[in-house]
């Protein structure tokens, strides 16, 4: 129920803020936007494959590891100030799809986890939210920030889960402790649910008056 | 079916939490910095403060001084010439001791006359908007060998006097060398006094006395008012100077002043 229902469905709280500030919101607002919409649509296709055709939806998180990561990648290509760093994210932009897929051409089979892109992935996004804190600084009024609060779901989310990602393969194919897994995957759902409250929260702030002309 | 390269992953992990507790330190560092920053800004805040409060003093002195000097100069001054020129058309109708008694109040407005004049240009240097630093200066030190006390002596390039001083500058460096000149005069049995002005970037002015100085030692534990108002002035108008002085060795100062081109 809950990791099936409540934490998927959580999703559409930031997204309603979200679409309904989406005229007044700059374009780093909106691409975490893209972000939540493109992860609800994956999340629902997963769902459905399973529930409806139970099929097999691991190759699946494979596509949605590079969506992901491309996705919010970008939103801190457009965050930061510094050309050098923009270039840097740019690249990788580029790049870490290409490893994605050599990844599970070659190296591991697109019906197990992708534990060696996805947790670079989070290594990354957490890596470019710290670096943007350190390079922005703590303003006065930085609770009133909407970038600031995408910025802290993510580092609430992306380093934790961490952990989760690099051992899901042996949780689920080696371990099949079905009650540890239920409390790790709880835990990444939980993780989830706080990262789209902080999104709803950054949306909130977005001010009406700026119309985003 | 393990398709994990656990040592990537070991890897993967080792590198986050490296991420974790280099970010943690950076944040740390850059926040003491920051701290460090204010502090320093807030010192300089004040000490600007400070600068600007004691300019202001300086500078409503000056007025008041001036006014006073003027007021003294025009009014007194006035009202004593014309009781003089009252006192004379009672010349002839006296009898002789009154005559004579006539000749001595005569003689104490004339005093008073010159006092008058004297204080009121102390006040107020007159000639200084109009003859500059140097020429005032030079009356000054005129003044001070004839009253025979002292022998000041004058060292000075050619084209010295064609520089134009702003008027704020040369009255601070009026005052500071008038102070100095009173110091040494109080305190320092002097006999010969030394001012040599030179130029090149900047304007510098030695003054030198032969008097019985001092230990500078004294100077940072307690200086007196006219050493720190020689101080405030010249601070007020970016002037840097440096004292030389030992017990029995005489006192010397080197005032440097920008010249802005």
């Amino acid at each position: 129920m809950y990791l099936t229902y409540i934490v998927p469905l959580s999703i559409l709280i930031p997204v309603s803020i979200g679409l309904y500030k989406y005229k007044s919101a700059d374009s780093a607002a909106k691409s975490i936007l893209y972000y939540l919409l493109l992860s609800g649509l994956i999340n629902l296709i997963a769902l459905v494959l399973v529930i409806k055709f139970r099929m097999q939806n691991l190759p699946l998180l494979h596509l949605y590891t590079i969506v992901e990561a491309v996705v919010i990648l970008n939103y801190f290509r457009i965050i930061f100030v510094d050309k050098k760093v923009k270039r840097t994210i740019a690249t990788l932009i580029v790049v870490f799809p290409l490893i994605c897929i050599l990844n599970f051409i070659f190296i591991q089979d697109i019906f197990t986890f992708n534990t060696h892109t996805r947790p670079l992935e989070a290594i990354l996004l957490t890596f470019f939210s710290l670096f943007y804190l350190y390079k922005s600084n703590f303003i006065e009024n930085w609770l009133q920030e909407p970038i600031s609060w995408f910025n802290v779901g993510i580092v609430i989310y992306f380093p934790l889960a961490f952990l989760i990602f690099a051992s899901s393969n042996y949780l689920i194919l080696v371990s099949k402790n079905k009650e540890l897994n239920d409390i790790v995957w709880k835990i990444n759902a939980t993780l989830s649910l706080l990262m789209y409250f902080a999104f709803a929260r950054g949306f909130m702030l977005i001010k009406k008056s700026n119309d985003g002309r | 079916m393990m398709v994990d390269n656990v040592y990537l992953l070991i890897f993967y992990g080792v590198f986050l939490l490296f991420v974790l507790v280099a970010s943690f330190l950076l944040f740390y560092i850059k926040n003491q910095s920051v701290v460090w920053k204010q502090k320093r800004q807030l010192q300089e805040t004040q000490l600007a403060q400070q600068k600007e409060l004691l300019n202001a003093v300086i500078d409503s002195q000056e007025v008041e001084r001036k006014r006073i000097g003027q007021d003294l100069h025009d009014e007194i001054g006035g009202t004593l010439s014309a009781i003089k020129l009252m006192l004379n058309s009672l010349k002839n109708q006296l009898s002789i001791d009154q005559e004579k008694v006539m000749v001595e109040a005569k003689q104490l407005i004339d005093k008073m006359i010159v006092d008058v004049r004297h204080i009121s240009h102390d006040l107020s240097p007159p000639g200084l908007a109009v003859f500059g630093l140097f020429t005032t200066i030079e009356a000054f030190v005129s003044l001070i060998n004839n009253t025979g006390e002292i022998k000041i002596s004058i060292n000075q390039q050619e084209d010295i006097e064609e520089i134009d001083l702003p008027e704020k500058t040369a009255l601070a460096l009026f005052r500071v060398l008038t102070q100095l000149v009173d110091n040494t005069i109080k305190h320092a049995n002097a006999t010969e006094i030394t001012i040599s002005f030179s130029k090149n970037n900047e304007l510098q002015i030695n003054y030198q006395d032969n008097g019985k100085g001092f230990d500078l030692a004294v100077l940072d534990k307690k200086s007196g008012i006219g050493m720190q108002n020689i101080q405030s002035r010249l601070q007020m108008i970016n002037a840097t100077y440096e004292i030389a002085t030992e017990e029995g060795k005489g006192f010397a100062i080197s005032i440097l002043y920008p010249l802005a081109d």
